[in-house]
C-alpha cells in the first residue's frame, strides 16, 4: 500500500499534474455546456422556424379559403341565368311557349324538394392536435417530461 | 489588500443601492400613476405581439333551387411599404410603371407618393384598393420563375422582383353579385362603413348583416416565433337561402320592363307569393338599382323618384283592387251575403261627402257580385257604411293595412290608416276607403291582405328567407301565421264571386287552362294643391288561383300609365303573363291534368 500512496502523492503534488487536472476539469464542464447549449439552439431553431410556418400556412389557409370562394363565386356567375340563358340559345334552343307544355300524369309521382342547396358551405375541420408536442415544447420542458416518465415507469416497475 | 480597495468597494456598493433604489422608485411612481403605467405596458405588449381582428368570409346567398345570387370575389388592395423601400436605387420608378401597366393606377401620383411619404414614420400606405385577381395573377406570372427560363431571365426576374420589394398585395373579399340587375331590389347591397368595414345596406343584406357578416376573431400574434400557435377555425358568415325563384323573378323582371314600355308607366311592381307559406316567390321592382355599383343609389335618390325597393317602401292609395277587403270583411260580418242586392243611383253621401261611380253612372239594382264585377264605388261605400266605422277599421286592421307586415327585408313601410279617433279622420273617409281612396299601402301589404283570400282567411308572414346554413347545418325557416281577419268560408265564397266576376266579364286577366280570381284597381293620384285627378293613376291587379286550390297570389302595380288610366287595361294584361311563368317555372299542372291527377 506504501508504494501506491507515495504514487498518489507525488501525483497530486505534481504542479503541472494539477494544472492539467483542473484544466480538463474546466474543459469537460465547458464541452457540456456548449453540448446543452447546442442542443437547445437546435431546438429552439426548430421551434422557431416551425413558428414561423405556422404564420405562413394559416396565411396560405386564408388565402386558399378566399380563392375557393372566388371561384365559386366565378362558378355561380358562369351559371347565372343571363349567361344560361344565352348559351341555350346559341345552342339553338328557345324559350319556350308555356302554352306548348305537355304534362303527363306519373301515378305516385311526389316532386322533389330543391330547398337543399348543394352548394352550402362544409363544416370546417380543425386542425388543432396535428402539430405533435414535441414541436411546441423547449428543451427544458422536453427533459421535465422525459424526467417525469421515466420517473413514473419506477414508481410503476417498482414492486 | 482591504485597504487598498475597501473605497471601490464603498462606491461600487453606493452604486448598486442608488441602481436599486431608482428601480424601487419608478415601480412605486409607475404604481401611483395608472395612466403612464398602462401607456408603457401598452408599449410593452406592442413589442411582444400584436392583435389580429380577422373578419369571417360574409355568408353566400342562393334562391330556393341553391344557384348562387350573392357572393364573394378575391381582389387586392395595393399599398407601399415604405420600410422595403431604398431611396438611393430605382424602385419608385420601377413601382410606379408596374402599378400604371399592371393595375391602371397613375405613375406619376404613385411615384411621387413613394418619394414622398404622408409623414417620415409611415410605414404602410395603400394606394388602390379592388384590383382583380386576374390583373394581379397576370403580374406575378412574370415575376414567378419557371423550369424553362434561361439564367438570364432568372436573374431578370430576380432583379425585378427585388426591385418590387415594397409594392403590397393583400388579398380580401369583396361582395359580388353574379347577375347585379336581378333581384337587385331584395338583395341589396354590401357598401362600407367609414372604418372601412363592409356592412349591409337595404334587402337581406341589411336585414341580415349580422347574420352573413359573422363575428371577427380578434387572434393575439406573438413577435416571438416559438410562442405561435395554431389559429382557431374561423367560421364563415352564415348563408340564406331565399324563396326567390331566380328563373321567375327573371321572367317576373322581364314582363314588368316591357309592360313598362309598353303602357308609358313611370314605376312598376309585380309581386308573386305563395298564399300556404308566405314564401314571396318573386319581387319585380322598377326602376332597380344595378348593385354591382352601388354608389350610384345616392344619386339616384336625390333625383325624388327613386326608391329601393318599391314593393316594400313606396305607398300609394290603391284604389279599387281594396274593394275585395271591403267586401270580405262585410261578407264575413255577414252584414251582407252573395244575395244581398244594392240600388245604384251613381251616387252616395258618406259624412256629408257625395261618392260617385268611375263612370259617374248608376246601374240600377245589382248583387254584390255585380257590385264588384262593374267596380261600383257608391255600393262599396254602402256596403262600408252598413258595416259601420270600428268594424269596417278593426278588420283592414286585421288585414293588416297601416302597419308593416314583418317582411324580412330592410326598409318596409306601414302605409297610412287614419281611424276613427284620430284628429285627421273624417266620417267621409269610411266611404272612400271602402274603394282605396284615402289610404296608402305599400303593394307587399295589399298581396300580403289578399293572400288571406287564398288561403282560408289566414295570412302567413311574407318572408323572402326560405333557410339559414350556418357551419354547415341547415335551418328551415318555418311559415308563421300573421293573422286570421276573415274565415276560411268567407276566403272561399269571395274568391269564387271574383273568378266567377272575371269570367262574366271576360276578363284580359284570364288564363288558359288555370280558373283564377282578380281584382282591378284604379286609384286617383292626389296632387298636392290642386286635388285628385284622374289623368294620373295608379293602376293595379290583384289575383290569384287555382281558384280551388290557390298556390299563388301575383299583385301588379304600374304607376301613372299614359296609353290607359285603367287597371283593367294596363295591370289585368300582365296577369296572365306573370301566371304563365309561375305555373311553368314552379310546376302547377292546369287544373284538368292537376284534378285528374288527384
Amino acid at each position: 500500500m506504501k508504494p501506491l500512496y507515495r504514487f498518489a502523492q507525488a501525483y497530486k503534488i505534481t504542479p503541472w499534474r494539477k494544472q492539467v487536472s483542473s484544466g480538463m476539469l474546466i474543459l469537460v464542464g465547458l464541452l457540456g455546456t456548449i453540448l446543452a447549449a447546442s442542443l437547445y439552439l437546435d431546438v429552439t431553431a426548430r421551434t422557431l422556424a416551425l413558428g414561423r410556418a405556422i404564420l405562413i400556412m394559416e396565411n396560405e389557409i386564408r388565402e386558399v379559403e378566399m380563392l375557393n370562394a372566388h371561384l365559386r363565386t366565378q362558378l355561380g356567375i358562369l351559371t347565372s341565368s343571363a349567361v344560361m340563358e344565352k348559351r341555350a340559345l346559341e345552342m339553338g334552343f328557345r324559350r319556350i311557349d308555356p302554352g306548348e307544355a305537355t304534362y303527363l300524369i306519373v301515378p305516385g309521382y311526389v316532386p322533389l324538394d330543391q330547398s337543399l342547396s348543394s352548394s352550402t358551405p362544409r363544416k370546417t375541420q380543425s386542425l388543432s392536435y396535428t402539430l405533435p408536442s414535441i414541436y411546441r415544447q423547449s428543451l427544458l420542458e422536453w427533459l421535465k417530461i422525459q424526467l417525469d416518465e421515466w420517473m413514473r415507469l419506477e414508481r410503476d416497475s417498482s414492486p | 489588500m482591504s485597504r487598498d480597495y475597501s473605497s471601490r468597494y464603498t462606491l461600487l456598493g453606493t452604486l448598486f443601492t442608488m441602481l436599486a433604489a431608482l428601480i424601487f422608485g419608478q415601480h412605486v411612481s409607475l404604481l401611483l400613476d395608472h395612466q403612464r403605467g398602462e401607456i408603457l405596458e401598452e408599449v410593452r405588449t406592442s413589442h411582444l405581439g400584436s392583435i389580429w381582428t380577422i373578419h369571417p368570409p360574409r355568408g353566400l346567398i342562393f334562391d330556393r333551387k341553391g344557384q348562387l345570387l350573392a357572393g364573394n370575389e378575391m381582389v387586392y388592395e395595393v399599398g407601399i411599404d415604405y420600410r422595403s423601400i431604398d431611396e438611393s436605387s430605382n424602385q419608385a420608378h420601377t413601382i410606379a410603371l408596374t402599378s400604371n401597366v399592371y393595375f391602371g393606377l397613375d405613375y406619376y401620383k404613385v411615384k411621387v407618393t413613394i418619394e414622398n411619404p404622408p409623414n417620415p414614420h409611415q410605414v404602410y400606405l395603400p394606394l388602390a384598393k379592388g384590383i382583380e385577381k386576374e390583373k394581379v395573377d397576370q403580374l406575378q406570372n412574370l415575376l414567378a420563375i419557371k423550369e424553362s427560363d434561361s439564367r438570364l431571365e432568372r436573374a431578370e426576374k430576380a432583379r425585378l422582383a427585388a426591385q418590387l420589394d415594397g409594392l403590397v398585395l393583400q388579398p380580401y373579399m369583396k361582395r359580388v353579385y353574379p347577375e347585379p340587375l336581378l333581384a337587385s331590389n331584395v338583395l341589396g347591397f354590401v357598401g362600407y362603413t367609414q372604418q372601412g368595414l363592409p356592412e349591409g345596406y337595404f334587402g337581406v343584406e341589411a336585414k341580415y348583416n349580422e347574420m352573413l357578416s359573422g363575428t371577427p376573431i380578434r387572434i393575439w400574434v406573438p413577435n416571438d416565433p416559438r410562442m405561435v400557435r395554431e389559429f382557431p377555425p374561423i367560421p364563415e358568415g352564415a348563408s340564406l337561402i331565399l324563396t326567390i325563384d331566380r328563373e321567375l323573378q327573371a321572367a317576373v323582371e322581364r314582363i314588368l320592363e316591357e309592360n313598362i314600355q309598353k303602357t308609358g308607366s313611370e314605376t312598376g311592381v309585380i309581386v308573386v307569393l305563395d298564399p300556404k307559406s308566405g314564401e314571396v316567390w318573386a319581387m319585380a321592382s322598377y326602376p332597380r338599382l344595378d348593385i354591382s355599383r352601388y354608389w350610384e343609389y345616392e344619386t339616384l335618390s336625390r333625383s325624388g323618384h327613386f326608391v329601393f325597393n318599391r314593393a316594400i317602401s313606396a305607398m300609394y292609395e290603391p284604389g279599387s283592387v281594396f274593394k275585395v277587403l271591403t267586401m270580405a270583411a262585410a261578407l264575413d260580418k255577414g252584414v251582407v251575403t252573395e244575395e244581398t242586392t244594392f240600388l245604384d243611383k251613381g251616387a252616395i253621401e258618406v259624412g256629408g261627402l257625395v261618392i260617385y261611380n268611375w263612370d259617374r253612372a248608376g246601374h240600377g239594382k245589382q248583387t254584390m257580385q255585380g257590385c264588384m264585377q262593374l267596380s261600383l264605388n257608391v255600393c262599396l261605400a254602402w256596403v262600408a257604411t252598413q258595416l259601420g266605422a270600428p268594424d269596417f277599421y278593426a278588420y283592414l286592421q286585421a288585414f293588416g293595412i297601416g302597419h308593416t307586415t314583418g317582411i324580412d327585408l330592410d326598409g318596409e313601410r306601414a302605409g297610412i290608416l287614419k281611424l276613427p279617433h284620430e284628429e285627421y279622420w273624417s266620417p267621409s273617409e269610411i266611404g272612400t276607403n271602402s274603394f282605396g281612396q284615402g289610404v296608402s299601402v305599400t303593394p307587399i301589404q295589399m298581396a300580403s291582405a289578399i293572400s288571406a283570400l287564398a288561403n282560408e282567411g289566414k295570412i302567413m308572414r311574407p318572408h323572402v328567407v326560405r333557410a339559414i346554413v350556418k357551419e354547415g347545418e341547415q335551418f328551415m325557416i318555418s311559415p308563421s301565421v300573421s293573422s286570421i281577419p276573415i274565415s276560411a268560408k268567407t276566403a272561399r265564397s269571395l274568391t269564387e264571386m271574383l273568378a266567377r266576376s272575371l269570367e262574366a266579364e271576360a276578363s284580359v286577366a284570364l288564363v288558359e287552362g288555370y280558373r283564377v280570381a282578380g281584382k282591378t284597381g284604379t286609384g286617383e293620384i292626389a296632387i298636392p294643391n290642386v286635388g285628385y285627378t284622374s289623368n294620373e293613376t295608379n293602376a293595379s291587379f290583384a289575383g290569384w288561383g287555382p281558384v280551388d286550390d290557390p298556390r299563388f297570389v301575383v299583385y301588379i302595380w304600374l304607376e301613372k300609365p299614359s296609353t290607359s288610366i285603367w287597371g283593367s287595361e294596363v295591370a289585368a294584361p300582365i296577369f296572365p303573363q306573370v301566371v304563365k311563368q309561375i305555373a311553368l317555372l314552379m310546376n302547377i299542372p292546369p287544373d284538368r291534368y292537376r284534378k285528374a291527377a288527384q
